[in-house]
């Protein structure tokens, strides 16, 4: 106290260790010098002191403890604070700026924004594991087919894969589709899988009712029993505990035994799980009919298990002869689970996520622009802050406050804005994405955000700060707001180029994209489904038990069709077009069985072709003279005849139906005639060329409509709509027990390209964000630049220039970052559009149109956001501004 | 049967040593010596004990340090009561006195027998 000297606060004289012992000491040597005055001889006033004070190091220990976490909460007090206190400065700036504030925090939000919803996607399908126990160990396994690509597994090479492999806890094969299952109140088209013995091995699930299907119940001749999700017995059934119903499922009464979890659905969005053991499977290595998942033993890694499985397929298979080897294994593949869950969708999901950074970095250069004129703006007062003793470096803290402060509201809007465009991707996505109920914004993304707010902070925020505190020197104080002028053009014009680079990346690849859904939407399918109504059809196996059975429902249920007021034809079709859904198959041609083509294989009716508009090319459809009885007739398509008959005529001439139909292992075989030829449809895809086809009439061979078929009827109007109601209430009268899902064929056509459709839409939308807010940019910076220096046109104007020079002065300043951000983003783009090359159709990734367009809306853009500010640059008064400075 | 020290209460250390700083400020070694001579030696503390309690008091925001010198030239780090301090204290009073009168009258109460 009495040298009044300041120990305490910031900065501590000593440190904690050094402060304890001097203290200590002090107080020993005090006691000393006590004792000594009392008359003590000085070596013994040291003991007795030193016993006195008692466990000398435990003291010191418990002190240093103590004044060590005081000292550190002190510290982080005063960071707080400093922290505090920048934040509330920036407020109190922000608040000064309202319009400034409200264009940045909409800015980031957009940007941020863009930036989460797209995460949360990546996050929700890509990212978070799969909603099963232990999904790592989860496999699929196909088989490879000898032409490449792979293929689904045959019965007989799952069976001996799950007797002999070692690498698997269980191995399943299931079927699963959808169909009409009774048992409720109405019959309901559920969603259903036919799954082997150890489904639940590989899937431990705990019902929540009953129990799971066990080894017993998953053999030949044992009584059926089904499990049933828990949402199928509430909605379907109406009650929470079925277990003891019966239902009917594919022609088989079976009782369910158990509920699943609403969070289990494998395959995805099943409702009903019965055992596939109940019949005998054929053993034929080349009917591949199922899809095999596995879970793997612990510690055996995916490429073990596929090296396992591989090599035992290629021996299982051995040597084929000839003619069978097309259909057999040649090897065997097993990937991760998730890639099956996930498919393709990965990539559009990656590029959106890369897109959305664009946007956002867009959006940082724009800030960050704009910071710098503000900072230039603010430069006087900077100064002064500098001059009255604040460090650069606190100066720096308190601009990077308020980009902070920008930040965290931007990302807060940010969140506001994901969640309304989550929102609206999760409808948008709903047939197209994976997995689209697990996309939530959750705690993963809003840390993602978090991290993105920081980081864009410190990005726009960074620049601005060093270059504004640079510049409070006296000078600066001086000179008043003209800072150093070269600087600043050069800054700007690479903020500028490097927006419209970007700007320039987001269209070309939206641009590229749009061209190629364009070039998708204008393929001929080869049928026109504007006007057709349809539904899947799946009548009880019980009620009919005989093809003959299904004839005959067909034969009624088209009559009541063609009788509804409006409808022009109906017709029943084993598969529908652009789903992928026609089997293929080896046909023989020519009453020859050793002379082969592949081909489409579809069930049809004889106005399937006046349904859809398919073109009638040579001969005639089937009439009353191919009924059921008569010699079986078949009408090929135009890519048939020229596949095998190439300038011959088909008419007259035999093709066989494949391994299709009950009629292939007739012996002798038993073949159709062609008696017409039809244009060409796309069965496969609306993106792949159509395959040949050969349609057989139903009446005659009616096995592949046994488990169901597609029923579709044109109207006559124009809007099939209107005959939608009347197939409802018909299809009802003729049988009650079969459950129906309307359609539109268009709808049909709409959905396959629904996942080109959905990253179309949401690049393009982060494409014109992205142009927004480089002509928003652009029109800033060019804006400042004139404003700064109407003086200089002021005095150009006075001297005699032509206000169309200056303007052309100011245009041309204007547009010279932007022609430099074009020839960078060409270059830039040219490189990074290869990785879509992939998702374009009949595009290639360097598309002349596209790059050409794109350039010309930039300069377009760039243009226009110039031309204002040059504009006005030439409006005022030479002197005013003269006299203005 | 000798008179026994008395033994040091639990908290009551605390107490002690801000009523001796709310004299006025002094070093740690001055409110060892003063708590010494005004109890005549009834309290038995290990005068190291002191140290942790002053640092913990400092902690706790109701005194304040810093280094000066002593009387005799000697470097020590003084203590001294803050507002906070004397507002514990006057509650650390209250309660004192509140507890004695209640444990007076009923140890004062004439006992039957």
């Amino acid at each position: 106290m009495q040298d009044g000297r300041k120990g305490r606060g910031i900065f501590p004289r000593y440190s904690v260790e050094e402060d304890v012992e001097r203290e200590l000491r002090a107080h020993v040597e005090l006691r000393v010098e006590e004792l000594v005055r009392a008359g003590w001889d000085p070596a013994a006033a040291r003991e007795e002191s030193l016993r006195l004070f008692g466990d000398r190091d435990r003291v010191a220990r418990e002190c240093r403890a103590v004044t060590s976490s005081h000292r550190r909460a002190v510290g982080r007090a005063k960071r707080m604070e400093a922290i505090w206190q920048d934040v509330r400065y920036a407020l109190r700036a922000l608040r000064k700026s309202p319009a400034f504030t409200a264009v940045a925090v909409l800015t980031l939000a957009l940007g941020i924004g863009a930036n989460t919803a797209i995460f949360s996607v990546v996050n929700g399908v890509l990212l978070r594991p799969l909603p099963f126990d232990r999904p790592d160990e989860l496999v699929w396994l196909r088989e490879a087919r000898r032409q490449g690509g792979t293929m689904a597994v045959a019965w007989a090479n799952f069976r001996d894969w799950r007797e002999q492999s070692r690498s698997f806890e269980g191995l399943a094969a299931y079927g699963s589709g959808s169909t009409t299952v009774l048992g409720g109140e109405e019959p309901v088209w559920a969603s259903t899988a036919a799954v082997s013995q150890d489904f639940w091995t590989v899937f431990p699930v705990s019902p929540v009712a009953g129990r799971l299907t066990n080894v017993d119940d998953h053999r030949e001749g044992a009584a059926p029993v089904t499990v049933v999700s828990r949402s199928f017995a509430r909605d379907a059934l109406g009650m929470e505990d079925p277990v003891g119903r019966m239902l009917e499922n594919r022609g088989v009464r079976m009782e369910i035994v158990g509920v699943l979890p609403d969070d289990f659905a494998y395959p995805t969005g099943t409702e009903v799980w019965a055992p596939v053991e109940l019949t005998p499977q054929g053993l034929d290595r080349s009917a591949h009919n199922w899809r095999v998942i596995g879970r793997l033993r612990n510690g055996v890694s995916v490429d073990a298990a596929g090296a396992e499985i591989d090599d035992m397929t290629r021996r299982l298979v051995g040597d084929a002869p000839a003619d069978e080897a097309d259909y057999l294994a040649v090897g065997a593949t097993v990937q991760p689970l998730r890639d099956q869950i996930v498919g393709d969708s990965g990539r559009g999901l990656l590029l959106l996520l890369g897109a959305a950074g664009f946007v956002l970095l867009v959006a940082c250069t724009n800030l960050a622009s704009t910071l710098l004129a503000r900072g230039t703006v603010r430069g006087r007062e900077l100064s002064v802050r500098a001059a009255l003793g604040a460090s650069r470096g606190r100066i720096i803290r308190q601009l990077l406050a308020e980009s902070g402060v920008l930040a965290v509201a931007g990302a807060a809007a940010g969140v506001a804005v994901a969640a309304l465009v989550v929102r609206a991707l999760r409808t948008l996505g709903a047939t197209s994405i994976p997995r689209v109920d697990e996309i939530h914004i959750d705690g993963a993304v809003l840390g993602f955000t978090l991290a993105l707010a920081m980081t864009t902070a410190v990005v726009f925020g960074l620049l601005p700060a060093l270059r504004s505190s640079g510049d409070t020197s006296a000078d600066q104080l001086r000179a008043g707001s003209r800072g150093n002028a070269a600087f600043n053009r050069v800054t700007w014009s690479t903020l500028v180029a490097s927006e419209v680079a970007l700007a320039l990346m987001l269209l070309i690849g939206s641009g590229l994209l749009i061209r190629s859904f364009t070039a998708v939407l204008s393929q001929d399918a080869g049928f026109d489904g504007g006007d057709v109504a349809l539904t899947t059809l799946a009548p009880s196996g019980t009620k009919y038990p005989d093809l003959e059975a299904h004839r005959v429902f067909w034969d009624g249920l088209l009559e009541r069709m063609r009788s509804i007021p409006g409808a022009t034809a109906a017709t029943v079709m084993s598969a529908r077009p652009v789903q992928g859904g026609a089997p293929n198959g080896r046909i023989a041609l020519d009453g020859d069985p050793d002379k082969f083509g592949d081909a489409l294989y579809v069930l049809a009716d004889r106005q399937a072709f006046d349904v859809l508009d398919v073109p009638l090319l040579q001969g005639r459809v089937w009439d009353e003279r191919d009924g059921p009885d008569a010699p079986h007739t078949v009408v090929v398509s135009q890519s048939f005849v020229d596949a095998f008959w190439p300038n011959e005529d088909p008419i007259g001439r035999l093709v066989s139906g494949g391994g299709m139909d009950d009629y292939w292992s007739a012996d002798p075989v038993a073949f159709g005639t062609v008696i017409g030829v039809v244009g060409d449809v796309r069965f496969g895809a609306l993106t792949r060329e159509a395959e040949p086809t050969v349609y057989w009439s139903y009446r005659q061979r009616p096995f592949r409509i046994r488990y169901g078929g597609m029923l579709l009827v044109e109207s006559g109007t124009g809007d099939p709509a209107l005959v939608a109601s009347a197939m409802r209430a018909e299809i009802r009268q003729a049988d009650p027990d079969i459950a129906v899902r309307l359609s539109y064929l268009s709808d049909l056509v709409s959905d396959s390209v629904s996942e080109r459709r959905f990253v179309l839409l949401v690049l393009g939308g982060f494409a014109l964000l992205g142009l927004v807010l480089a002509a928003v940019g652009i029109y800033g910076v060019v804006s400042y630049a004139v404003a700064r220096r109407t003086r200089e046109m002021g005095i150009r104007l006075a001297l005699g220039a032509a206000p169309g020079d200056v303007r052309r002065l100011v245009l041309g300043g204007g547009l010279r970052p932007v022609v430099l951000g074009l020839v960078v983003g060409i270059a830039a783009a040219s490189v990074l559009t290869r990785v879509m090359q992939g998702m374009l159709y009949e595009i290639r990734a360097s598309d002349p149109v596209t790059f050409a367009s794109v350039v010309l809306i930039l300069l377009a853009t760039g243009w226009i956001a110039s031309l204002v500010p040059a504009l006005r640059s030439t409006r005022v008064d030479p002197m005013i501004t003269m006299r203005a400075e | 049967m000798a008179e026994r020290s008395l033994e040091l209460l639990k908290g009551t250390l605390d107490v002690l040593i801000l009523k001796t700083l709310s004299t006025a400020p002094m070093h740690g070694y001055g409110v060892s010596r003063w708590l010494r001579e005004t109890t005549g030696e009834d309290f038995k503390v290990e005068e190291g004990a002191l140290y942790p309690a002053l640092r913990r008091l400092e902690k706790k925001g109701l005194v304040e340090s810093e280094w000066g010198e002593t009387d005799t030239g000697r470097e020590a780090k003084f203590y001294r009561l803050t507002a906070q301090g004397r507002g514990a204290l006057e509650t650390e009073l209250r309660t004192w006195h509140r507890y004695v009168q209640a444990m007076g009258k009923v140890l004062g109460a004439p006992s039957r027998g």
